[in-house]
């Protein structure tokens, strides 16, 4: 056991698949060791194209959605922890951190309650936190999410822009990699989200956009980012900063003029930092938590979905394989005539059980090795849609864990293939020849 | 060409039974000597094809013996047997049996899958050097589903001959064919006939029966003469 985990994970990933496939080459080698069958097997699998071509489908049909599935939920997995990376901690009031979370990380509207000044101060001036940023949401513009924060946090999530300059004035905005929005566009905010936007609620504001960040693969991709003072402004609140610094940007802010946010991205730059940060935010009027743990706390929660799918696949897998040998039995009628002519000839019976054999262990090879492209494709597909419907981005790609399934399931399949072998043994050779 | 060997054929107290133990052949005693050609005739359901299986060993012998010079089949297993008409029987159909998607050739040298790799190479030679012999076309590709009938048996035959047996068993060979490919098929069997290979013909035809060097008329599994 030491040894193995001492292995690497590549290591260990391709000892599994040969030992998974070594009793398929096994049994083969021992099956066909000394013969050629290929020109029986040709015409065979020629004589029987369609319904060859039907139980290849089959097969590769069951295994790709099996495949496909199990990709695109760890994908899916995969491409909701990413757009959680930088969401170091999340600061918000009590309530729900599911609810926070999709708020915050995925931008999914919500009616949450604010954090006052005092707290943002409190955040702000603790010395282990390195970027206090506020993320307001709840405006829109063409379905986009407006978002209230400051340039630290622009800078954070995305690193330098691609396009333009970080927004320097109350009423300019920086854009996500994918936001339908061109650059130097003015945009009037609906008040709201979705259907329930309020278009005219701020008729007489607008942003001017002036850069646009990096792609993230996350919803912020299609985010339009303000400073958190026009927010504020446009809300007809106040600007957060003292008398006569209103056109200020950014922190520091006025605690009293401070009108409030719904969370606070917290940075620091140590992880011990980011959990004392957390357990001192946690208290009655704050909820402090980190949307990885919450991401992985769901993704638990999911185990049991993720295992039920592995067994629907299988499950699927496993009536289509028995579908398919039970054609193979009937298919066997077909070859009867041939197969005895083959016993009449002189054939030994291991050489007729091998071509049977190895008719059904390559329909169920090729079927499954189609099953792996198919899978892919589909993967690929449902990665596209889900992407666009979530602006998560999810890409799935075919790993160990689906080839270990598929490799496993070949084999099955490849056993199961004695059945029908073992069946055309037991016909009557004179029978079949008259027949 | 058939190998040289001593494949006397002798046959003492067989009695074949089928369903219910119903009696389908008692044959007291049959002798073929190397080289010798024998027709069996008689009406249908008279033993003919019975016969034929039990001498190549296709169905197992309830009582009796059947002996290939020094070997009785009745001793030898299933795979025995197998390895046996392998190594020394080459067998003709009613119904060429052949496999309509591969070439001529292919299913001329259909033994080579199962035979030893050294002897592979020879096994298609004389495939085709049998067919060529008979007529055949060997060198196209074409598969055989679009052959006449005569072609067909005679790719049959070279399929029986590819591997040099010193037996050749027919069942029927021509009746599929008209009278000019069956007189031709007829000449083909006793070719191997003359050539000191030991035939035994199950057949409805007089003319190929009359080139038969013995000729064995049964009757209700009975020998009638």
């Amino acid at each position: 056991m030491a040894f193995w985990d001492g292995l690497s994970p590549v290591v260990q990933d391709s000892s599994l698949l040969l030992a998974l496939l070594a009793p398929i080459v096994l049994l083969g080698g021992a099956l066909l060791r000394g013969y050629a069958p290929w020109a029986v097997l040709r015409a065979l699998l020629w004589r029987s194209r369609v319904a060859a071509l039907v139980f290849v489908a089959l097969i590769a049909v069951s295994v790709g959605l099996g495949v496909a599935l199990l990709a695109q939920e760890r994908a899916l997995r995969q491409g909701a922890a990413r757009a959680a990376d930088g969401f170091d901690l999340i600061v918000t009031a009590p309530g729900s951190e599911v609810t926070m979370l999709l708020a915050t990380v995925y931008l999914q509207p919500s009616d949450v309650p604010l954090l006052d000044g005092a707290i943002y101060a409190e955040i702000a001036r603790d010395p282990r936190v390195t970027l206090a940023a506020p993320i307001a949401f709840g405006d829109s513009y063409n379905g986009a999410p407006v978002v209230g924060t400051i340039a630290g946090f622009v800078d954070h999530l995305s690193g330098p822009l691609i396009e333009g300059r970080m927004f320097a004035d109350h009423r300019e905005a920086v854009v996500g990699a994918r936001a339908d929005v061109a650059m130097g566009a003015e945009l009037e905010p609906a008040h709201g989200t979705g259907i329930d936007a309020d278009a005219h609620a701020h008729s007489e504001e607008h942003y001017k956009v002036v850069g646009r960040m990096a792609a993230t693969g996350s919803p912020w991709d299609r985010a339009i980012l303000v400073p958190i003072e026009g927010v504020w402004e446009v809300h007809g609140l106040a600007a957060g900063h003292a008398e006569g610094a209103q056109d200020a940007l950014g922190p520091p802010f006025e605690p009293t003029l401070f009108p409030g946010t719904p969370a606070i991205l917290v940075v620091a730059d140590r992880l011990v930092d980011n959990y004392a940060l957390r357990a001192a935010f946690t208290r009655s009027d704050t909820m402090a938590f980190f949307p990885g743990a919450v991401i992985a706390m769901l993704n638990g929660l999911m185990g049991d979905v993720r295992q039920l799918m592995s067994v629907m696949a299988l499950v699927t897998q496993t009536l289509v394989m028995a579908g398919v040998i039970a054609g193979l039995v009937i298919l066997m009628r077909l070859f009867a005539g041939s197969l005895a002519l083959l016993r009449a000839i002189g054939a030994p019976a291991r050489f007729v059980f091998a071509v049977v054999w190895a008719y059904a262990a390559g329909l169920s090879v090729i079927g499954a090795a189609l099953g792996l492209l198919l899978g892919r494709g589909a993967a690929d597909i449902l990665s596209r849609v889900i992407s666009a419907r979530t602006e998560v981005l999810v890409q799935a790609n075919l790993g160990w864990p689906e080839v270990h399934l598929v490799a496993g399931f070949v084999t099955i399949c490849v056993f199961v293939g004695l059945v029908p072998a073992a069946l055309a043994l037991r016909r009557i050779v004179v029978a079949d020849l008259r027949a | 060409m058939p190998a040289p060997e001593n494949m006397e054929l002798s046959v003492k107290g067989l009695i074949v039974t089928g369903a219910q133990r119903r009696k389908l052949l008692d044959l007291p005693c049959l002798t073929l000597a190397p080289g010798q050609s024998l027709g069996i005739s008689g009406p249908s359901g008279a033993g003919k094809t019975t016969l034929l299986h039990a001498v190549a060993g296709l169905i197992p012998v309830n009582t009796g013996a059947i002996q290939w010079g020094d070997t009785d089949l009745a001793d030898l297993s299933d795979a025995g047997r197998a390895r046996f008409r392998a190594a020394h029987m080459g067998l003709v159909f009613q119904t060429a049996h052949l496999f309509d998607e591969l070439s001529a050739l292919d299913n001329a040298a259909i033994a080579a899958g199962f035979a030893p790799k050294h002897a592979r190479a020879a096994i298609r030679d004389r495939a085709r050097e049998h067919l060529q012999k008979l007529g055949v076309q060997a060198s196209t590709g074409r598969a055989v589903a679009t052959f006449s009938g005569g072609e067909r048996q005679r790719i049959s035959m070279s399929r029986a001959l590819a591997r040099s047996p010193a037996i050749l068993l027919a069942d029927e060979p021509t009746a599929s064919l008209d009278r000019a490919a069956a007189e031709r098929l007829g000449d083909d069997l006793l070719d191997f006939s003359r050539q000191g290979g030991t035939l035994i013909v199950v057949s409805h035809d007089p003319s190929v029966l009359a080139r038969m060097d013995t000729v064995l008329r049964l009757a209700d599994g009975q020998v009638m003469q």
